[in-house]
């Protein structure tokens, strides 16, 4: 597999930290940004193969960037990231999904479970 | 006064005060916080009875009541006639004032089951507001006209007191009674708002009900537009508080009767402020705005208590809801994310609790906060709803938390006139085209139709 381009769009940074560290490791190519906006300023942006995205983002939140995600970068896969602890976490991975995420995750993430993701999205 | 006599300081079961500091404030009570007063005549007129022999009997009747309600370390103290202290040195100033108006709702409703024809606190309020003003002035009370909004009217020109010059004459004599501690009637309490000034809603803010997936209840947005001298924004004050509270029920009530009349009904959610309802001066006045909104329309009517907690209540959430239970469909309480005692709510019959995010923090805090809230909520067996999600995955987020019914601008948009019921799924917030962004008033889309 070619090495694929991952962008990170995550507020956290010691989020963004670790899951850099752990695609890097992997073989991926990687770009961290802490806002939606950000990542949708980079003039590289139509490289990204797969995005990793919180949904709790400051300025425009993670529901509203699948939206434009997926009309501005239609063959860049989508894995949204939550908090988990909520009565219904169901409900924001079910929303997302229908907005268009490929896959949805809960924090702190499972990194098996995350690189297997990736790699049955990717070609 | 000469009836009056200082009586011996009483206890439970005839025991003494345990140190002298107990008996320091119960001869002092104006300078300790856990000293509450009963005075019997904020609970007690009759119609047909001679007020003198009443207060005699209600007097033994409180006694009663109080001796069998008082715990050992827990004092009374009968200052004169009708007029009692309370000294709960065990309890918080606030958990003690929240005890003694638990004793005064028993203390009431035993002098009500003796004496059937005793009357309750708002008409009580009226018979000696009418009663002292008419001694005062030596002649029958004056009584402004009250001209209720009809539909037709624009209401920001109409004004609610027909007269102007009843209108100076009641603003006067409403300071008045207020410098005297007298309760206000509705038309005077009115009578001190500016002419023209008598359209505190702004907008409404539609609700969406998570589980029945529907739109059909409406937040009443007051202009909150600050008074503003020499570029001092200034508070508005207890007054203007209750005048704003009252004027947006009389408003409520017209849109309310407008859509009625439409056969296009919506749940309209009207706030009050808790300082409104815990001040004697006002409460009544309050109780008369509500008492006055006809029965067809109080199935629609939902009052929202705006609640502060940093000033402890006077009287307790108990005989607030006792005044506005059977003149409103339900009644909401609004807190914040302090908020830890939800049992007092599900006590008292509260339909829902809720808060609004905070506008300032980031949305993960602010979910956090909020999952928070409703968890400890739910657990007291309350439904909980929020306000102001300013974002998409907050809507998403207050969902997955298990609120009943939320709002903001992520939501539905504020609309200068509510639409009526609506079916809303989740889905369709997502859509900029799903609700109406322009003003929808039924009539000027009717006429536009035609």
């Amino acid at each position: 597999m070619s090495r694929a381009n991952i962008a990170i769009v995550e507020d956290d940074a010691s989020v963004r930290k670790s899951a850099e560290g752990l695609l890097q490791a992997a073989g991926f190519g990687t770009a961290s940004f802490a806002s939606a906006e950000a990542f949708l300023k980079f003039e590289r942006r139509s490289e990204t193969d797969c995005i990793i995205l919180d949904i709790f983002l400051p300025g425009m939140c993670g529901m509203e960037a699948i939206t434009i995600l997926k009309r501005e970068l239609p063959n860049t896969k989508i894995i949204v990231m939550s908090g988990s602890g909520r009565a219904r976490d169901n409900v924001i991975h079910e929303t997302a999904k229908r907005l268009g995420a490929d896959a949805t995750f809960n924090k702190p993430f499972d990194a098996t479970q995350l690189l297997a993701a990736i790699k049955s999205l990717l070609p | 006064m000469s009836n009056d006599k200082q009586l011996p300081i009483s206890g439970q079961a005839g025991k003494t005060l345990d140190t002298p500091a107990d008996a320091f404030a119960i001869k002092n009570p104006g300078r300790s916080k856990r000293v509450h007063r009963i005075v019997l005549k904020d609970l007690v007129v009759h119609k047909y009875f001679d007020e003198e022999v009443l207060m005699r009997r209600a007097d033994r009747i409180a006694q009663e009541v109080i001796k069998a309600d008082l715990r050992d370390g827990e004092y009374f103290r009968q200052v004169k006639t009708g007029n009692y202290v309370l000294y709960l040195p065990k309890l918080t100033p606030a958990a003690g004032q929240l005890r003694t108006s638990v004793i005064i709702d028993r203390i009431s409703r035993e002098i009500r089951r003796i004496h059937p024809g005793s009357i309750a606190l708002p008409e009580m309020a009226d018979a000696m507001v009418t009663r002292r003003a008419a001694q005062q002035r030596g002649a029958l009370y004056r009584r402004a006209k009250i001209v209720p909004a009809s539909a037709n009217d624009d209401l920001s020109s109409k004004n609610t007191i027909a007269d102007v010059k009843e209108h100076r004459y009641l603003a006067t004599e409403a300071f008045k009674l207020m410098s005297r501690g007298y309760r206000l009637r509705l038309e005077e309490l009115l009578a001190t708002a500016e002419i023209g000034s008598q359209t505190p809603i702004a907008r409404f803010e539609p609700i969406w009900d998570v589980d029945r997936k529907l739109v059909s209840a409406f937040r009443c947005v007051l202009d909150e537009s600050p008074s503003l001298i020499s570029s001092k924004v200034i508070e508005p004050t207890g007054l203007q508080v209750a005048r704003t509270d009252a004027l947006t029920v009389l408003q409520a009530q017209s849109v309310l009767q407008s859509l009625v009349n439409d056969s296009n009904p919506s749940l309209m959610v009207v706030p009050v402020h808790l300082r409104t309802l815990e001040n004697n001066a006002f409460l009544s006045a309050y109780i008369e705005a509500i008492g006055n909104v006809p029965e067809a329309l109080r199935k629609f009517l939902v009052v929202e208590i705006l609640s502060d907690l940093e000033k402890p209540t006077r009287f307790g959430l108990r005989h607030v809801m006792s005044y506005l239970r059977n003149r409103c469909r339900t009644i909401l309480c609004r807190t914040n994310f302090n908020e830890d005692e939800f049992s007092k709510y599900a006590d008292n019959g509260v339909f829902a609790v809720g808060l609004s995010a905070h506008p300032d923090y980031p949305p993960g805090q602010n979910l956090y906060l909020m999952n928070g809230f409703a968890k400890a909520a739910q657990r007291s067996g309350m439904r909980v709803y929020t306000s102001g999600l300013y974002t998409k995955s907050l809507l998403v987020g207050a969902v997955s938390s298990g609120y009943a019914f939320v709002s903001g601008a992520q939501v539905v948009g504020d609309v200068d006139y509510p639409f009526g019921a609506r079916k809303a799924t989740l889905d369709m917030f997502f859509r900029m085209d799903a609700f109406p962004s322009e003003p929808t008033h039924i009539r000027s889309n009717a006429a536009a139709a035609s």
